[in-house]
């Protein structure tokens, strides 16, 4: 049984719509209520449900067609069977009532109410809300949409159908015991540090969907704070490069011997902190840090490097003074070292501050590409990714084996344009692939 | 000065009215880089020409009438009361001048960039603005808000020459006052300016094409201010549509045809106010590639106020009715939300209007008829001032609050008011329809006392049936057995 399906009309004086999109092709099963099409009228974009279950016959109305009301969508075959009811009109939800303009002087134009979001007829079954308008506060209908839920589809226990926060199985949000009567808020208790004493708030429910709540205090607080304080202020951007470290691997190999012999062991880091500060002696602007309260860029002249290192109560980050001055053999053992203070919590105020540049790298695990956030007020950190043996094409044509990596490098762009930001990695590459050259560099 | 001037900005706000400054504000404060581009005063025709600079003269007009209508009764006497027109436009123009300061002050703390000048769309990511000194600049932008409002409509005939036949901004700076006046249009501005000059004393004919004053608004609320404005000697010829205008050399003669015939009307001045329009000249919208409805003007937008260019958005008076500030505040919001990503819709339940006569008339969410189409069952009941202590204490017993609820729900559906203070406590029945809430919750909520805002608690009981502050037959409550 074919069944035609007509334009509706969609209210507010609407005569027609231009077809925006379908969502349905021909030839395809299609179920009640699923939408088969977005037209847009002259006050709003309205998805239209379809009335049937069945399969979709024939589109009449291309994408950028205009459909008066009642003209020819969409032939729906439906299946036998289906008992034939009236397709439902869609409806516009709640428009205000026509109502005296303020102070503006002069009356509009036939005042026809702005059409809310369009949204489909609530589902009537058995709701016994009337029609056309969701019940929910301000608050939830915000939150409903931040969360993608569809409120036109829940079924509201609160008064008149109303929709509680009970409905959309969020807990209540934890409110005094009552509003104005009698307030007396414990005296906030100073906490140490210098941070300003806030008041504590009542401790939150715990519901059966949660697990635990766990506190941001301490050390991940500050790891917040200063995350947040970052993204806030810098105008982050990162910048990837792909770095081929086969002659480094090699160098190491034959390096790693002699210094492990003095027991340090040697990671790639140490090379790649001489690296980035020959790059810094070429890019100069790279190392330094922003005040912002002067609108200043302080260029430093020191190289001190921070190496973001994870530790039992979350990350930080020690740093190599003068990194500049000390031999490959030396920052191994410095950076052995204050990774294992720092992961036995020993390190000093004076060595987990004054970094002019960091480096993060998530050795073994490191990935392909990260999005660093800035050590603020620096405007350069550079992330390190895992080496990989990959094939490559070399210069003569053959397919060989390389040792790769990716350095990914986040700049704040407030200062450091895309073209320096690429020139800096450029230079540190360039090291990087003739390591040799980093012997140049030893103090 | 040579060559063009270039920038780009990520947001760019065409016009400094109540939706563009509201967006600029909030797009700034969502960390975008924002460029607003006003080609008068910042605040648009709200703040310089509509809503504020209208109720400053208000204010001083009914100062005035009071001390002089019922100053005597309740025991103030000032025999020798003046009404300096010249001072009072000068306070006014002191308050606005005061508002369009805050507003630039607004828009600075929030990050925003102001231009003065025109601007003009050259494609879907550009325009080209002309300054006031008649130069020009390129202005590239990642997302646009259009907030440029409306332009008064004129009728061929009766076009406005700013001497003998005006617009409201030249009503809201007369010289002085004229001894007569007529005014064609009895829609919001017109009823609130023509109150302000016949409380003055100047001698007002209304002349309204539809049945009724304040078309569109409830049938009872228009009688009540018709009521009040016979009471200060206007007239008013409703159904009734100008056909000619005479222009001579001291005043006007309108010639009208009413429901009794034709007539003619002879005044100093004539004030037409018949609508606007959506303001879109000379913007470009084709270079940009943005839909609007040529019929009436507003340019499309969805529910984000995204135009068919979904980097392009509309707001306000621009975008569609009801031309209101503060509906155009929230869209202003909301597009800036938009931009920021955030997840946000131009959501609400009902959309308050007041009209700032005596009495004050204040609605909010449906009337009756409103209701029964959309498939409710309401009923409604009316609530007096006269049973409100604090209407009697403060002179002002006419009006009343009308209740609107559905039978088998509950449910608060529209509260209709007109008197004094109509427009604040408005906000509280707005408040409960966006909550959800039935008429129960509203009589449940503690009212002080002695406000106006008891009358929307009490119109609240009346329609439960347990009405306290007017007479109701006993009856015994045997809900309970």
């Amino acid at each position: 049984m074919l069944f035609e399906f007509r334009l509706p009309d969609i209210g507010e004086g609407v005569a027609e719509g231009e077809v925006v999109q379908w969502f349905v092709k021909e030839g395809e099963a299609v179920r009640e209520d699923q939408t088969l099409v977005s037209v847009l009228t002259d006050k709003a974009n309205v998805e239209i449900p379809s009335p049937k279950t069945g399969r979709i016959a024939k589109i009449h109305a291309a994408v950028g067609e205009k459909v008066k009301v009642g003209g020819l969508l969409v032939t729906i075959e439906t299946e036998p069977g289906a008992t034939p009811k009236p397709a439902p009109p869609a409806s516009s939800a709640v428009a205000p009532a026509p109502s005296p303009k303020a102070a503006a002087p002069a009356r509009a134009a036939p005042a026809s109410p702005p059409v809310a979001a369009p949204t489909p007829p609530p589902s009537a079954a058995g709701t016994g809300a009337p029609p056309g308008r969701v019940l929910a506060s301000p608050y939830l209908r915000r939150l409903a949409a931040e969360r993608g839920i569809d409120l036109s589809q829940v079924k509201g226990s609160g008064p008149a159908g109303r929709i509680t926060e009970a409905d959309l199985g969020i807990a209540p949000t934890p409110a005094p015991a009552s509003v104005g009567a009698s307030p007396a808020p414990a005296a906030p208790t100073p906490t140490s540090g210098g941070r300003a004493p806030t008041p504590t708030p009542p401790p939150a429910p715990v519901t059966a969907e949660v697990l635990e709540r766990v506190p941001i205090r301490g050390i991940r607080r500050v790891i917040a704070e200063h995350m947040t304080e970052s993204t806030h202020r810098a105008a982050h951007y990162t910048y990837v490069e792909e770095i081929d470290v086969s002659e480094l691997v090699r160098l190491r190999d034959r390096m790693a011997k002699h210094v492990e012999k003095r027991g340090t062991r040697l990671s790639y880091l140490p090379f790649i902190v001489k690296a980035v500060v020959a790059g810094l002696k070429a890019h100069p602007h790279l190392n330094a840090t922003m005040d912002d309260a002067r609108e200043e860029l302080v260029v430093r002249s020191a190289y001190h490097i921070g190496i973001a290192a994870a530790a039992p109560d979350g990350l930080i980050v020690p740093v190599v003074r003068n990194a500049d001055q000390k031999s490959v053999s030396t920052l191994a053992r410095e950076i052995q070292d204050l990774a294992e203070r720092g992961r036995a919590g020993k390190l000093s105020r004076a060595e987990l501050t004054g970094s002019t540049f960091t480096i993060t790298s998530l050795g073994a695990l490191g990935g392909v590409l990260a999005t660093p956030i800035l050590n603020y007020p620096e405007v350069a950190i550079l992330g390190v990714h895992k080496i990989q043996r990959r094939p490559v094409y070399r210069p003569d044509g053959t397919i060989g084996p390389a040792d790769l990596m990716n350095l990914s490098i986040s700049l704040d762009h407030r200062v450091v344009d895309g073209a320096e930001g690429a020139q800096f990695l450029a230079t540190v590459k360039a090291y990087l692939e003739d390591p040799h050259q980093l012997f140049a560099e030893l103090a | 000065m040579a060559g063009t001037y270039s920038r780009s900005t990520g947001v760019l706000v065409i016009g400094g009215g109540p939706g563009g400054y509201m967006a600029a504000i909030r797009a700034g404060q969502l960390g975008q880089k924002v460029l607003l581009v006003e080609k008068g005063d910042l605040g648009g025709e709200c703040l310089n020409r509509g809503c504020i600079p209208s109720k400053a003269l208000i204010h001083a007009s009914r100062l005035y009438h009071a001390l002089r209508s019922e100053g005597p009764e309740v025991g103030v006497s000032a025999p020798e009361v003046h009404f300096d027109l010249a001072t009072t436009m000068r306070w006014k123009e002191s308050v606005v001048a005061k508002e369009r300061q805050g507003v630039a002050t607004l828009l600075k703390a929030a990050g925003v960039t102001v231009l003065a000048g025109r601007a003009r769309f050259t494609g879907p990511r550009s325009v080209d603005l002309t300054a006031p000194d008649g130069g020009h600049e390129r202005i590239d932008f990642t997302s646009a808000v259009i907030a440029t409002g409306a332009l008064h409509t004129t009728l061929p005939g009766f076009e406005v020459d700013g001497k003998l036949v005006l617009h409201a901004v030249d009503l809201l700076s007369l010289p002085s006052l004229p001894k007569s006046m007529l005014i064609l249009g009895g829609g919001v501005s017109g009823c609130e300016l023509g109150e302000f000059l016949a409380r003055l004393g100047v001698e007002i004919t209304i002349v309204e094409l539809l049945p009724q004053l304040l078309p569109g608004v409830e049938a009872d609320l228009s009688r009540e201010l018709t009521r009040a404005l016979e009471a200060l000697s206007v007239k008013v010829r409703v159904g009734t549509k100008a056909v000619a205008l005479h222009r001579g050399s001291v005043g006007v003669t309108l010639v009208v045809e009413g429901p009794n015939g034709s007539e003619e009307l002879t005044a100093e001045r004539l004030f037409v106010t018949v609508g606007k329009r959506a303001d879109t000249r000379e913007l470009g919208l084709e270079e940009a590639g943005v839909a609007f409805d040529a019929k009436t003007g507003f340019i499309t937008v969805d529910d984000q106020l995204r135009t068919s260019q979904s980097h392009i958005f509309a707001v306000g008076d621009v975008a569609r009715a009801p031309m209101l500030a503060h509906k155009a505040y929230r869209e202003g919001i909301v597009a800036a939300e938009a931009i920021a990503g955030r997840p946000t819709r131009f959501d609400f339940q009902a959309m308050p209007a007041v009209v700032f006569t005596v009495p004050e008339l204040a609605s909010v969410g449906l009337t009756l008829a409103d209701a029964e189409r959309r498939g409710y069952h309401p009923r409604e009941v009316r609530f007096p001032y006269a049973a409100l202590g604090r209407a009697h204490a403060s002179h002002a017993t006419g009006g009343w609050v009308k209740v609107v609820g559905d039978d088998p729900t509950g449910l608060l559906l529209g509260v209709h008011a007109a008197g004094e203070s109509a427009g604040e406590f408005i906000a509280e029945a707005a408040h409960a329809i966006e909550m959800g809430a039935t008429v129960r919750d509203v009589a449940a909520t503690i009212h002080p006392h002695p406000t106006f805002s008891e009358g929307l608690g009490e119109a609240a009981l009346l329609w439960l049936g347990e009405p306290m502050h007017v007479a109701a037959r006993r009856r015994v409550d045997d809900s309970r057995r």
